[in-house]
C-alpha cells in the first residue's frame, strides 16, 4: 500500500503582496501597450483639431491602465512554503500556482530605468514547462527578490552586499546570511563589446549595399523611382553628377551610422557584463539602462552553442550561448559569454560540461551531394529576385515632355537580367560549396557536436543525456538525392539543432546513436530535463 | 499477441523506411483513412472562408481594371478552386495514410510520416513526460482513439498515433509509461 503524498496546505496569512510601486510599473506598462494608438490619436487630434474625442480616448486609456495596474497589485500574492513557490493571482478566475522549487530552471531579475529609480525589480521564475516565464513577480523590492532567490536557490544565489545589510526583512521571515561572493569567471571590457558590435553582419550588409550602389553607378539612373524623385526636386539647382554624389554620400553616412548604432547597442546592452560561477551555478549580470541579473544552474544547461559572424571568426572571436529549458527568450538560448576568443570555447564547454573531450573532435563531413542541392537552393530564389529587380533597372530616361514619366522607356530587361543571372550563378556555386564546407558533426563519448552556417557560423554541443527527440526528415529533392536532415531537440529548443544533407543511411545510423544516447538513464534527471 | 511488443531492431537494419516498408512497421487501420478523408473535405470546404472574400476583392479590381461585364456568378471562382483542390487534397491524404508507419522499439518509439517531405521521429521512451488519449467526434463514431506522446522538447515535438481501439490505446499507454526504467534517486 502506498501512502498519499503530503498535501501542500498553507496558511493564507503567509502570502505576501508585491511592492506598492508595482502600481507605477504596471501603469507604465499598460500605457506602453497602447503607445501606438496614443501616438496615432495624438497626431490625428493635432492635425484635424478633433480635441474632444481624443481627450475621451486618453482618459479611457488612463483609467483602463490604472484599473488594471491596481487589480494586478491587489490580486497577486506569493510565498515560498514547504519547498514550493505559491503564487495566487486573478480576479474572477482565481488561480493558485504551485511550483516545486527544485523544478525551477532559472531566475531572472530585469530592471529598467523606472525599476531602478524606484529601487525595485521584476523577478521571472522559470520551469521547463512551456515558453517564457511560468511566474513573473512584477514588481518586488530588491531585498525581497534576494530573499526569494536565496530561498529557492540557497547559497548558489550569490546574494550580494545590498541584502546582507537587510539582515531582517519582515515579520516571521529568516534573515539572509551573508554569502561569500562567487568567483568571477568572465568580464567583458568596453573594447570587447565594441568589437562585438562592429563585427555583426551589419557590416557585411554595408559592404554589399556599397558595392551594389557602385555597380548601379554605371547605369547613371537608378530607375523610375529615382527619376520621379529627381523630377519633383528639379527646382534644386544641383548638377546631376553632384546629386548622385550626394545620394552616394547619404547612403554611406546611413550605413556608417548603422554600424555605430550596432556598436552602441552592444555596449549599452551588455554593459559591465559579468559572469560568476559557484561551481554549480552561473550568475550573469549586465546592462547599462535595463539591468539583468540571471541565475542558470549548470545541470540545467541543455546545450551550448558557439556562434560567430564570418568577420568575427576571421579575427578569432565568437559568442557563446547556452540553452536552458523554458528560458525567457523565444529561441530558448541565452547569450552567456557575449564575446570570447575562439580558442577559449573548448575550455568554456569544459567548464559547463565537465566530461567533454574537445581535443578529440574530428569533423565528419556531410554528403558531397549537398553541394548540388545547395546550388539549386540558392539559385532559384536569387533568379526570381533578380528577374523582378531587373524591371526597375531597365528603364531608360529620354527626357521629352513636362510630365515626370514622359521620357520613361522600358528597354533591355533581358541584358540586365542576364548579367545578374551570370553573377548569381557564380555566387550560388560559391555559397553551395561554403555551405558544404561549413557543415559537419562528430560523435564524442557523451556528446554530439555539429557545426553549420556560412555567414553566421555556429557549433552546437549537445549532451546525449539531454536529448528529447530525434527526427530524420527528407524533403522531396533530398529523397531523390538520397539525402536526409537530422534534427535533435532538447528541452527549450525550438527547431534549432539540425544538420542537413547527410547520406540517408548515415543519417539513420546517427539518429539511432542519438536516440540511444537519449535513452540512457544514468545521467537522467528526475523531471526528465 | 500484443501488438505493441517492443522490437529490438537497429534503424539502419530496417529493410526500408520508405515504401515498400519494412514489415516490422505497423500501419494504420482502414478506418483512419475515412476519418482523415472527412476532415480533409471539411478543411477544404472551410478554406472557402478564405477564398470567397479574395474572390470578391478580385472581382472588384479585375472587373474595374479590364472593364469586364461578365465573370460568371458570384462564388464561381471559389467553387472552381474547391473543385480543383478537393481531389488533390484527397490524393495527398491517401498517400499520407499509406506512408504512415510506427514501431515500438526497446528504448524508443519510431513514427514515419509525410507525403512530399518525410519525417522519421524517434522518441526515447524514457523522455516521455505524459501520454494523452483522445478521440474526436468522427473518431468516436468509428470507435477510434488517438494517443499523443509529450516530451519536454516542446509543443512542436509531440508525436501522435491515431487509429487505435480504446483497449489498444490503453495497452500502448501502459506499455510506454509503466515499463520505463525508473530513474535513479537524486
Amino acid at each position: 500500500m502506498t501512502t498519499p503524498p503530503p498535501a501542500i496546505s498553507f496558511d493564507v496569512g503567509l502570502l505576501r503582496r508585491l511592492h506598492p510601486a508595482t502600481f507605477i510599473i504596471e501603469f507604465a506598462r499598460a500605457i506602453g501597450r497602447f503607445l501606438w494608438a496614443i501616438i496615432v490619436v495624438f497626431v490625428l487630434s493635432v492635425t484635424d483639431g478633433k480635441g474632444d474625442s481624443s481627450e475621451i480616448f486618453f482618459a479611457a486609456i488612463g483609467i483602463l491602465g490604472g484599473v488594471s495596474a491596481l487589480v494586478r497589485y491587489w490580486t497577486t500574492s506569493y510565498a515560498v512554503i514547504k519547498d514550493h513557490l505559491v503564487v495566487k493571482t486573478g480576479v474572477f478566475q482565481k488561480q493558485v500556482r504551485t511550483i516545486p522549487i527544485d523544478k525551477v530552471q532559472d531566475i531572472q531579475m530585469v530592471r529598467n530605468l523606472l525599476h531602478r529609480v524606484l529601487g525595485i525589480t521584476d523577478l521571472k521564475i522559470e520551469t521547463a514547462a512551456g515558453v517564457g516565464a511560468e511566474c513573473e513577480l512584477s514588481a518586488v523590492s530588491l531585498k525581497e527578490a534576494d530573499r526569494l532567490r536565496y530561498e529557492i536557490l540557497g547559497s548558489h544565489a550569490g546574494v550580494r552586499e545590498r541584502s546582507s545589510v537587510a539582515g531582517f526583512v519582515g515579520p516571521g521571515l529568516a534573515p539572509i546570511p551573508v554569502q561569500p561572493e562567487h568567483p568571477q569567471i568572465y568580464h567583458a571590457r568596453i573594447g570587447d563589446l565594441a568589437l562585438l558590435g562592429s563585427t555583426e553582419n551589419r557590416l557585411f550588409a554595408f559592404i554589399a549595399w556599397l558595392s551594389g550602389f557602385f555597380a548601379l553607378g554605371s547605369q547613371i539612373d537608378i530607375g523610375a523611382l529615382l527619376l520621379r524623385i529627381e523630377r519633383s526636386f528639379s527646382w534644386v539647382p544641383f548638377l546631376p553628377t553632384f546629386r548622385e554624389a550626394l545620394i552616394a554620400a547619404l547612403v554611406i553616412v546611413a550605413m556608417f551610422l548603422g554600424w555605430i548604432a550596432a556598436i552602441a547597442t552592444s555596449i549599452v546592452g551588455y554593459w559591465n557584463y559579468t559572469v560568476r560561477s559557484s561551481g554549480e551555478q552561473l550568475t550573469r549580470q549586465f546592462g547599462l539602462l535595463t539591468q539583468h541579473e540571471n541565475n542558470v544552474p549548470l545541470r540545467r544547461i541543455q546545450a551550448v552553442r558557439l556562434r560567430g559572424t564570418w568577420l568575427s571568426l576571421l579575427i578569432g572571436f565568437c559568442q557563446v550561448q547556452v540553452r536552458t529549458a523554458g528560458s525567457a527568450e523565444l529561441t530558448g538560448e541565452h547569450v552567456m559569454f557575449p564575446i570570447v576568443r575562439k580558442r577559449e570555447f573548448a575550455s568554456i564547454v569544459r567548464h559547463l560540461f565537465q566530461k567533454v573531450d574537445f581535443d578529440s573532435v574530428r569533423w565528419k563531413p556531410i554528403s558531397r551531394r549537398s553541394i548540388r542541392r545547395g546550388f539549386f537552393l540558392h539559385l532559384w530564389p536569387g533568379l526570381i529576385f533578380g528577374a523582378l529587380f531587373s524591371v526597375p533597372l531597365s528603364y531608360q530616361i529620354v527626357p521629352t515632355g513636362s510630365h515626370p514619366l514622359d521620357g520613361l522607356t522600358f528597354t533591355d530587361w533581358g541584358s540586365t537580367f542576364a548579367r545578374f543571372a551570370l553573377a548569381w550563378l557564380v555566387a550560388s556555386v560559391a555559397l553551395a560549396y561554403a555551405r558544404f564546407r561549413g557543415a559537419g558533426y562528430d560523435q564524442l563519448e557523451d556528446f554530439w557536436i555539429c557545426r553549420t552556417g556560412v555567414f553566421t557560423r555556429s557549433q552546437l554541443v549537445v549532451p546525449l543525456a539531454k536529448i528529447q527527440t530525434v527526427r530524420v526528415t527528407q524533403s522531396y529533392f533530398q529523397r531523390r538525392g538520397g539525402l536526409a536532415t537530422v534534427v535533435v531537440t532538447t528541452a527549450g529548443s525550438f527547431g534549432s539543432g539540425a544538420l542537413w544533407d547527410l547520406p540517408f543511411r548515415e543519417a539513420l545510423e546517427l539518429a539511432d546513436w542519438l536516440a540511444a544516447g537519449g535513452s540512457r538513464s544514468e545521467l537522467f534527471m528526475v523531471d526528465g530535463v | 499477441m500484443n501488438r505493441f511488443e517492443p522490437q529490438s531492431v537497429p534503424l539502419a537494419e530496417l529493410k526500408s523506411v520508405e515504401p515498400p516498408l519494412d514489415p516490422r512497421f505497423k500501419g494504420l487501420p482502414r478506418k483512419v483513412l475515412t476519418v482523415w478523408r472527412v476532415s480533409t473535405v471539411l478543411g477544404v470546404l472551410g478554406s472557402a472562408i478564405l477564398f470567397f472574400p479574395l474572390e470578391l476583392t478580385l472581382r472588384r479590381v479585375v472587373a474595374r481594371a479590364l472593364d469586364l461585364q461578365f465573370l460568371g456568378f458570384t462564388g464561381s471562382f471559389t467553387l472552381l478552386i474547391l473543385a480543383l483542390l478537393t481531389p488533390y487534397a484527397l490524393y495527398v491524404t491517401k498517400r499520407s495514410y499509406e506512408n504512415w508507419r510506427f514501431l515500438v522499439r526497446d528504448d524508443d518509439v519510431l513514427i514515419y510520416s509525410g507525403f512530399l517531405s518525410r519525417t522519421l521521429q524517434c522518441i526515447p521512451r524514457i523522455r516521455i513526460q505524459h501520454v494523452d488519449i483522445q478521440s474526436g467526434p468522427i473518431d468516436r463514431m468509428l470507435g477510434l482513439t488517438q494517443v499523443t506522446l509529450h516530451t519536454a522538447g516542446g509543443a512542436l515535438q509531440q508525436a501522435k498515433i491515431p487509429g487505435l481501439t480504446a483497449a489498444d490505446a490503453e495497452r500502448l499507454r501502459d506499455e510506454l509509461l509503466i515499463k520505463v526504467v525508473p530513474p535513479p534517486a537524486p
